[in-house]
């Protein structure tokens, strides 16, 4: 029987809230990560990417990547706000197309000693391309 | 005369488009006639010369069997044959008619001979030219009439098509490749350059390396007429060349009383389809040389959102036109991939139409040209490609031909985000990462 | 399925239809009613580990894998799977040299019993392998002590192994998933509108899911408008 994992509580903040940005902007917040045992603990990894949605398969790429490993960095404190920061790319542009949508976010992975991993995101806005109306809208 | 051609790319002299088009006839033709000459001196011009030029006498005839033979299929067949004697020739001859007819069975073999009688004597004719060669019986063999069909219809398509070229070479406008621009470094270090400033953005270097003639850039065009109708002509040679083989073989055995109904059978539906490659082919030639060639250039790429650029478009051919159109359009495409079954989801979800014109005539050496403004949409979204989602942004050219199917170019270009990351920012990012808490 | 929590800025109104949420994986399969996940498992067992699951396109077979997958795992068995596409006609290759890496995951070992296979092949679109790549691959199963799940749209062509489960899409569990499992479409998307897509697509659970997702497209503008207070900008 395998035994109950508690889930970690994982939050991510935007520096002063800020929700849209351009290229060429720095992005830089913090996270952390309570309601787990450090000694749970494997991996934290830290990305900020973008990924696609819509109807088809995802795509996904990464721009910025901070792996933490705790046996590498045992006085590691998760319990403490960790901050990143990186200056965001030139594209691909946050997109709300119909079939096709381009999303970027912060995403925060937890890998646990028993093999499970939890993943919190907080999305943001790359750029300022309007919503795309799909044809045939309806009015409510 | 310089012209270079990259893959979809109509560009460079046209004085070397009509040249390889010159060719492509002439090759057509001169397999025709090839063809052609090997059966009329195998087979037609013999027949023609029993029936006409060879001389009358009379003959004994001395013995007479039925001789079996295997023919290319290594089936047995039989043939007639008579020992004769006459006045013209020193020695006997074996002899009947001289196409050397044979037949299925050897009944209907035999009841050729039946109709001679050993010992009596009965016309025949002989070769002036070669007085030991003689037949008993003359007449033609109607399958090789059929035969020259193929032949004949190659002849007929190249000779026309190089007729065609021919008369317009000389009408044709001459364009010289005048500006070419290679980067004022390595081209390859550009490329990764540009790629990892604009990561997913296509890279747009397979559309600006040929510049145009009356603009910048002269665009790829992604559609491609020329090799759809080499496809065609080869299909369609290939598959036609095997069925009327099989059809002159089940005609043949008809007209010799041995007709066999599952060949023809068999034969039919291929023969159907060989009709239909023809008209495909025939379609397909007509388009290229009555549609004609469509080319666009661009004042400067790639576009940025807010940008106003200068289209040129050129359309050749032979053609009334309804009407014709460009358009700037931008299209989503996503690919989904679950077990066995694959979606592709293809949406235009911008189109502004640039140029429009009614009811004009587009006349042999005189193409429209068509000039206008391209504005790019001040929030439009840059091209983005990934492996299974792009948005892509294509001029298009649509028109709508009186006695032609309606025909759609598109020429793909490449949007790149408004604001960019200058080298400051590139050290600042640098910076940024290597004062990152660890 | 692990749990992701994610805020949006204000104007995204996620398309609840999307592939991210609908896919395989990223929803439960809907078992129908004295059905489970496990007593499939149990089943599967029962059947010396060899089984396929079958059904018509878009019936839910990848997603029914795709739930059981988890429930094998934590018995130790590790799983490698494998999806055929459309003309497919052999396995990769080195589908061997592919599997045996793969081991145990760490699971105590008083838990796992001797006759729990090594691992597990799950096989997607089995019917389009020809006859000796069948062969080969029950072969290779059998040597190297590994279970076998295929998935399968007709009985022919599976030979002997028996059939778990026959997916089959209906009305209702369409009309369940949309309500229970994918709320967020806001109230946008009507229950005769579910059921006229599902018609129209003759009972496909994928492009009914499809066609829900534009429509939902359609109206998530005037939806966002009006919820921000007319702050979208179009």
């Amino acid at each position: 029987m395998i035994k109950a994992l508690r889930q970690p509580l994982i939050s991510i903040q935007i520096d002063r809230g800020q929700q849209v940005f351009g290229s060429g902007e720095v992005l830089a917040g913090a996270f952390q990560i309570d309601a787990v045992d450090h000694a749970d603990v494997r991996v934290v990894e830290t990305s900020v990417l973008w990924f696609t949605e819509g109807t088809g398969d995802e795509d996904m790429g990464v721009h910025y990547f901070e792996r933490l490993s705790v046996d590498d960095v045992p006085e590691l404190n998760l319990q403490e706000r960790r901050r990143f920061q990186t200056v965001l790319p030139n594209s691909p542009l946050s997109y709300e197309g119909v079939s096709v949508k381009i999303c970027w976010c912060v995403r925060v992975r937890v890998f646990l000693r028993q093999g499970r991993d939890f993943v919190a995101e907080r999305a943001f806005q790359l750029g300022n391309i309007p919503l795309v109306q799909a044809e045939g809208m309806a009015t409510i | 005369m310089f012209g270079k051609k990259r893959g979809h790319r109509h560009t460079g002299s046209k004085t070397l488009g009509s040249a390889g088009e010159i060719l492509f006839f002439a090759l057509l033709l001169f397999l025709g006639s090839a063809f052609f000459v090997l059966l009329l001196t195998r087979t037609v011009i013999p027949e023609w010369r029993a029936n006409h030029e060879f001389v009358e006498t009379t003959a004994v005839v001395l013995d007479k069997r039925v001789e079996e033979r295997i023919d290319r299929n290594g089936n047995p067949v039989f043939a007639p044959r008579a020992r004769i004697r006459y006045e013209q020739s020193p020695d006997e001859i074996w002899a009947y008619d001289i196409a050397g007819t044979t037949f299925s069975n050897v009944t209907d073999a035999q009841a050729q001979l039946d109709l001679l009688t050993v010992g009596e004597t009965y016309p025949c004719w002989y070769d002036p030219l070669n007085p030991e060669v003689a037949v008993l019986v003359r007449g033609y063999s109607l399958w090789f009439w059929m035969l020259l069909l193929a032949p004949v219809g190659f002849m007929l398509i190249g000779g026309a098509g190089l007729a065609y070229a021919l008369w317009y070479w000389d009408k044709s406008p001459e364009h010289q490749a005048a500006r070419g621009q290679l980067g004022r470094i390595d081209l390859f270090e550009e490329i990764n350059a540009r790629a990892k400033d604009f990561p997913t953005i296509p890279h747009d270097a397979d559309l600006i390396n040929s510049p145009g003639t009356h603009l910048k850039y002269r665009l790829p065009s992604s559609n491609s007429q020329g090799w759809r109708l080499f496809g065609a002509t080869v299909v369609c040679i290939v598959w036609n060349g095997i069925v009327v083989v099989f059809t002159v073989l089940a005609v043949r055995r008809h007209f010799h009383g041995a007709g066999d109904w599952r060949l023809d059978l068999l034969v039919f539906p291929f023969l159907l389809m060989g009709g239909f490659l023809i008209y495909y082919f025939v379609r397909e030639l007509l388009i290229v040389t009555g549609v004609g060639q469509t080319f666009a250039e661009i004042s400067d790429h790639p576009l940025l959102p807010g940008g106003t650029y200068e289209l040129y478009l050129a359309q050749g051919g032979h053609l009334s036109l309804k009407s014709i159109d460009i358009l700037l359009q931008c299209t989503e495409q996503a690919a989904y991939r679950q077990g066995t079954d694959t979606r592709t989801d293809r949406r235009i979800v911008f189109s502004r139409t640039l140029f429009h014109q009614d009811n004009l005539e587009i006349l042999p050496g005189q193409p429209l040209e068509a000039h206008c403004d391209l504005r790019v949409p001040d929030d439009a979204m840059h091209s983005f490609t990934a492996d299974h989602n792009q948005v892509q942004w294509t001029l298009a050219v649509r028109a709508v031909a009186e006695g032609w199917p309606a025909f759609e170019r598109n020429f793909p270009v490449v949007v790149y985000p408004p604001e960019r990351l200058t080298s400051e920012t590139d050290e600042r990012s640098t910076k940024l990462e290597s004062e990152l808490v660890v | 399925m692990n749990a992701i929590t994610s805020e949006t800025p204000n104007r995204r109104l996620t398309n609840p239809f999307a592939t991210r949420w609908v896919r395989p994986g990223a929803m439960a399969y809907l078992f129908p009613q004295g059905r489970t996940a496990a007593e499939i498992v149990r089943q599967f067992q029962a059947n010396d580990w060899r089984s396929a699951i079958v059904g018509p396109h878009g019936s839910g077979k990848s997603t029914l894998v795709a739930t059981i997958i988890p429930l094998i795992e934590q018995m130790g068995i590790a799983v490698r799977r494998i999806s055929l596409h459309d003309g497919q006609r052999r396995f990769p290759a080195d589908l061997l040299q592919q599997c045996l890496p793969i081991s145990r995951r760490e699971v105590p070992s008083d838990e796992i019993s001797n006759s729990t296979p090594r691992a597990l092949l799950v096989i997607d679109g089995y019917e389009q392998l020809t006859w000796w790549s069948r062969h080969r691959l029950s072969a290779c199963c059998r040597r190297n002590e590994w279970a076998l799940l295929v998935t399968a749209h007709a009985d022919s062509g599976l030979g002997k192994i028996p059939v778990l489960f026959r997916t089959a899409a209906s009305l209702p569990t369409v009309q369940h998933l949309v309500d229970d499992m994918l709320p967020s479409h806001y109230g946008l998307i009507h229950a005769d509108e579910v059921a006229a897509a599902f018609n129209d697509h003759g009972g496909n659970v994928r492009e009914t899911l499809f066609a829900l997702y534009h429509l939902f497209e359609q109206r998530r503008n005037t939806y966002g408008k009006q919820r921000a207070g007319e702050s979208v900008r179009l």
